[in-house]
């Protein structure tokens, strides 16, 4: 065993509760195994105890063993022998492409660590080429680090670890922050350095969909606790029976196949839910769910009308940009050219998009952050240059950023509300007495954060804590102003399923109350689920609208899973909760996938 | 380690040849090349001794962060020239962390903003009087951090501190050599902008002390950063 | 061009520090206008080098540094005019004229330095010699443009929660300071984590070593000792007294014999380095071209 983990309890300073509570496992030399759960699980803390150099301060009791090695503080015979063995065999990638970079250049970068371990520079030389012809990045070899998209960032992180030829590799949720074709790069890499240089690989992650089926061995922590470790087929078997809620993390061949499998005719329908006896052929991507398909409808469904009525009224929409161009310098191309665009209030709109496509140009440009060259946009017909300072940002737009980290500027998160609020509150009644302000700016943040389920963090420094409560907070703050008009920029990107499924359920409040939602995404699955309407912005156009289903059935490979496994056994289904309907339906004779309204 | 003692040897014999025989060599000039090599030299042992010491990863990127902050307020700020904050960002940095890494903020954040502004033989005049300006801060840390009064005055002194030097070396280099009428002339053309790197001397300092200093300490209470400078 | 990018860096740095020490502190017109020939011509190769604009202010500049000398130094025996009741002399005139001339020089020769030392050899020295600093000199240059990146996302973040919501310039200062906050809290947090992963990497453990991208060849050999050979012929030149040169009363200067020609021409020589290597280059595709 490479890696052993022997019941291990880790409880950090201060803290009520266990971090981590009696875990045992342990990972073979040359495996490629996954720790999954939601954020707060302790799956971060595990990571951060194996590679003892990031080992956060509390007690620890258990004995955390590498290639026979302990690791732990206690057990260490000497520390710098301890942190040598450790910085050799165990290379650690964390979340943030970012800052995890050291210097300001690429080759620098990969030779960093080779550095650090005190190699002379021939041998530095070698290594660092080979990594570099490895993992294809002579192209930006002499590049300035700063200069690297996300994606490539990230890459290089994952070179610089594994140029130090360590034996296990850590990663911690690393494609979190990358776009899907960067991270499908990433994760594409990992299993090719798993299999091609036999390095073992332990990922925590939460997005089952992408991972389950680049490994055979899963592990499902909650609460600190080890629930289940086995094949992912055990694991699907055993949080589709035990509803836990990492089951619609699944993929969605996985998640039709579970909620159907007792009523369809396969070679494993005997294999039920119960764990003791683990479904061999559980299907994993969408090949498996298609094959699934094929064998379980043995005729097609007529197609649906995909007719939905389309959300646009003859009223004025909240937000309009109509043949709108912006570039960044006079010499540069055009990054939005007659963009047009409009959302109505009340409506959730999605706008998918590649990377640079112009997706967050557009939003400042919709938040009158930057100024279009030529055309305009208007808010509730009136332009947005029209309002006069200082109204824009008050009961009419609000933007929530990429990073929610930026609308924060104070110790904590209870000081940044509270200043939101009593300057929504001073705006709102201008004559109120500064007591009056303060109650009742006290009053609404209390409500606010009452409703979005952050009372507890109130009082954290906003950089303490996890990413989808971060989210919720700045969407508190955002929303103290009461904007009639709400932009997002990629607001499901890495949180977890649960986070997701508040951050949706909170929109949807806000749209029956006639807000008017505009977030812009990668997530296709997000935008299927929860738009009311779809975009997608191309080459700086808007080249496709529509209501998720007509848009994505619309699309042949810009779509959700469950739309490419549906294909045409069940045209127009475009969710994975609607495939199961269809498909449960399709045994009686009907399909009625169309007529669920998303 | 032989190596490296004839290495310093030889670094440390070479550089009084090097004043001296420049002295020599520059007669019309060896008041520019003495106070350049003045300047240059008090850089040195600093380094050296900052070289030495130990600095854990998280305390160096917290320098890197402080020094460009102070590159990056001076772009802020390029359309008003004399009007930056990088006296304020090395005093703050000395006053919470020390003399050493205030030194080394000072004169490293002359250095590099140069490469984005403009190298040029004022570069190392530069070096010295915001590093010194940075240290002296950091030995004065504790009378600073107590006194806001104090704080105003050294942002006085030093922004009369860094005008007087540089106006030294341009009397000396320009000049052909030590001529204080043409000093106290020099003093005079600059005494606007010397008034301006005062004035904005202190209002940065009391603008930013509070503020960037109650997130070093946050640091240090919660990881533990720069313990022994204190 | 990057004439030096496969050379160990002490070739370029040897280069530009003994032509600039000289431009310096020399006090020689010979010396001052052979720096700054050479400097006007490597800087002539260079795209983008001279435009309009900036060669208008080089000569405006140079031209201000002589005109303003006179007024303050009345040392000249040949007064052309009287301003202000002060001879305003031909020698005060000339000296500045030299003077500009050498500031001139300078300020050139610090602008090729971009191009003469490749930039990854930049910090040489520190590399060498401080490891630790030319880690943190290279950790700072990484971060000032992700600075000015995240500023501009942090303001404009602020801006669309209304924090800069009013006109006047108190309130405006008084958010840029919030700003400023808030940046300053995301870059120190971002140095934890930095920090982390550095340490991940195994920084701080016995016997640091620095990655050297350059070595010592025999051509580097043979750069090196021709560059200081030139130097030294002529700091000789310069240390007889053979250059010197006295501007007050009169100006008047120090027999030249063929040492000191010779120290000349080998200054000269030296500050025609980076132009001459710049056109055998040229020479060189010129050839193969042709041959083609």
């Amino acid at each position: 065993m490479l890696l052993s983990i022997e019941n291990v309890t880790f409880r950090y300073p201060k803290a009520s509760r266990d971090a981590l509570r009696g875990v045992s496992f342990s990972v073979p030399q040359g495996e490629f195994a996954v720790l999954c759960g939601l954020s707060g699980c302790g799956k971060s803390t595990l990571l951060r105890l194996i590679k003892r150099e990031l080992a956060p301060f509390g007690e620890l009791s258990g004995r955390i063993l590498a290639d026979g090695t302990d690791l732990t503080r206690a057990a260490a015979p000497s520390e710098s022998s301890a942190d040598l063995f450790s910085a050799r065999t165990i290379g650690i990638v964390l979340q943030d492409p970012e800052s995890q970079i050291v210097t300001d250049t690429v080759w620098h970068e990969l030779a960093f660590g080779l550095e650090n371990l005190g190699l002379p520079s021939e041998v530095i030389r070698r290594r660092v080429a080979e990594m570099a012809a490895f993992f294809g990045i002579e192209g930006w070899y002499h590049k300035k680090t700063y200069e690297l998209s996300g994606g490539q960032k990230q890459l290089l992180n994952l070179a610089a670890v594994l140029a130090m030829n360590p034996q296990l590799l850590l990663l911690d949720e690393p494609t979190a922050q990358l776009d899907p074709i960067a991270a499908a790069d990433f994760r594409s890499m990992l299993t090719r350095i798993n299999r091609d240089l036999g390095v073992t690989i332990l990922m925590a992650e939460h997005r089952l969909e992408q991972v389950l089926p680049l490994t055979d061995h899963v592990l499902l922590l909650d609460r600190g606790e080890l629930l289940c470790d086995g094949s992912p087929a055990e694991l699907a078997a055993f949080v589709h029976s035990n509803h836990h809620p990492m089951a619609s993390a699944l993929p969605t061949a996985t998640r039709v196949y579970l909620a159907l499998q007792n009523t369809l005719p396969g070679p494993d329908s005997s294999a039920s839910g119960s764990s003791d006896t683990p479904a061999r052929d559980i299907p994993l991507t969408v090949r498996d769910g298609r094959a699934l398909l094929s064998a379980a409808t043995d005729r097609r469904s007529p197609s649906g009308d995909a007719a939905e009525a389309a959300a646009t009224g003859s009223e004025t929409p909240a937000l309009a940009a109509s043949g709108v161009r912006f570039r960044y310098d006079k010499n540069l191309p055009d990054v939005l050219c007659d963009t047009t665009l409009c959302v109505s209030a009340g409506e959730h709109y999605c706008l998918l998009g590649g990377n640079g496509s112009g997706k967050t140009t557009l939003l400042s440009l919709l938040a009158g952050l930057k100024r279009p060259y030529a055309g305009s946009v208007k808010l509730f017909g009136k332009k947005l240059s029209a309002f006069a300072m200082g109204t824009l940002y008050r009961e009419n737009l609000a933007l929530l950023p990429q990073q929610p980290r930026d609308v924060f500027t104070e110790k904590s998160i209870r000081e940044d509300l509270l200043g939101a609020f009593s300057r929504a509150c001073s705006f709102a009644d201008a004559k109120a007495s500064a007591s009056a302000v303060a109650d009742k700016a006290n009053a609404d943040m209390l409500a606010m954060c009452e409703r979005l389920h952050i009372t507890d963090i109130l009082d954290s420094h906003p950089y303490d804590v996890s990413g989808g409560e971060l989210q919720k907070a700045a969407l508190a703050k955002v929303l103290a102003s009461r904007p009639k008009v709400l932009l997002l920029d990629e607001p499901a990107k890495g949180i977890d399923v649960c986070g997701k499924d508040e951050l949706a359920a909170i929109l949807k409040e806000l749209t029956a109350e006639g807000v008017a939602v505009l977030s812009v995404t990668h997530d296709a699955e997000w935008a299927a689920e929860h738009a009311d309407r779809c975009g997608l912005l191309f080459d700086g156009e808007v080249i496709s609208e529509g209501t998720p289903h007509a848009f994505f059935d619309g699309n042949a490979f810009y779509t959700t899973a469950a739309n490419r496994m549906a294909g045409d056994f069940f045209p127009g289904v475009v969710t994975c909760e609607e495939l199961i309907r269809a498909m449960s339906g399709a045994g009686e004779g009907s399909s009625r996938a169309t007529e669920v309204s998303p | 380690m032989n190596r490296r003692r004839i290495t310093r040897i030889c670094f440390f014999g070479l550089i009084p040849l090097i004043v001296l025989g420049g002295a020599v060599l520059f007669r019309e000039q060896h008041y520019a090349w003495i106070t350049l090599c003045v300047a240059v030299l008090t850089c040195l042992p600093i380094w050296c001794d900052f070289e030495r010491r130990e600095t854990g990863s998280a305390e160096l990127m917290v320098l890197s962060v402080l020094i460009s902050l102070s590159v990056a307020g001076r772009f802020l700020f390029a359309w008003l020239p004399g009007f930056k904050p990088v006296t304020a960002i090395t005093v703050i940095s000395a006053m919470w962390l020390g003399a050493e890494p205030g030194f080394v903020v000072g004169s490293l954040t002359a250095l590099l903003s140069n490469f984005y502004f403009g190298q040029g033989p004022w570069t190392p005049f530069q070096m010295f009087s915001w590093g010194l300006i940075g240290g002296l801060a950091g030995l004065l840390a504790k009378p600073l951090r107590r006194h806001k009064l104090l704080l105003c005055i050294y942002g006085v002194f030093a922004g009369f501190f860094y005008s007087l030097v540089m106006d030294l070396w341009s009397t000396f280099w320009m000049g052909g050599g030590l001529s204080l009428s043409r000093y106290l002339a020099l003093i005079g053309a600059a005494l606007p902008i010397t008034i301006e790197y005062a004035v904005s001397n202190v209002i940065f300092l009391l603008a930013l002390a509070g503020l960037i200093g109650e997130k070093l300490d946050r640091l240090r209470v919660r990881y533990g950063l720069f313990r022994e400078h204190r | 061009m990057d004439i030096f990018r496969k050379r160990h860096p002490l070739v370029p740095l040897a280069l530009f520090m003994s032509i600039l020490l000289l431009a310096m502190f020399a006090q020689s017109p010979a010396i001052t206008f052979s720096a700054l020939a050479g400097a006007v011509l490597y800087f002539c190769t260079i795209r983008g080098g001279f435009t309009v604009r900036s060669v208008f202010s080089y000569v405006a500049c140079w031209g201000l540094v002589a005109l303003v000398n006179p007024l303050f130094s009345t040392g000249g025996a040949t007064p052309i005019v009287f301003v202000g009741g002060r001879p305003y002399t031909r020698e005060a005139l000339l000296y500045g004229v030299h003077l500009g001339a050498m500031l001139l020089a300078v300020l050139l020769w610090f602008r090729c330095e971009r191009r003469l030392i490749p930039e990854e050899h930049r910090f040489f020295f520190f590399g060498r010699f401080a490891p630790k600093l030319a880690l943190l000199i290279s950790s700072v240059l990484r971060f000032i443009p992700l600075l000015r990146r995240r500023a501009d996302a942090m303001r404009d973040a602020q801006i669309a929660v209304g924090v800069y919501d009013e006109p006047d310039w108190i309130h405006r200062a008084k958010s840029n300071l919030t700003t400023m906050s808030a940046l300053t809290t995301w870059s120190l947090e971002n140095a934890i984590d930095t920090g982390a992963a550095m340490k991940a990497r195994g920084y701080g453990l016995p016997g640091r070593t620095t990655y050297r991208t350059y070595r010592f060849t025999a051509a580097d050999g043979l750069w090196l000792a021709a560059i200081l050979g030139l130097a030294t012929l002529s700091v000789l030149a310069l240390a007889r007294g053979g250059l010197a040169i006295s501007f007050y009363p009169n100006i008047v200067t120090a027999h030249a014999d063929t040492l000191t020609r010779i120290g000349v021409a080998a200054y000269a020589l030296l500050c025609l380095i980076p132009f001459l290597s710049v056109i055998k280059e040229e020479l060189r595709w010129c050839f193969y071209r042709l041959k083609m």
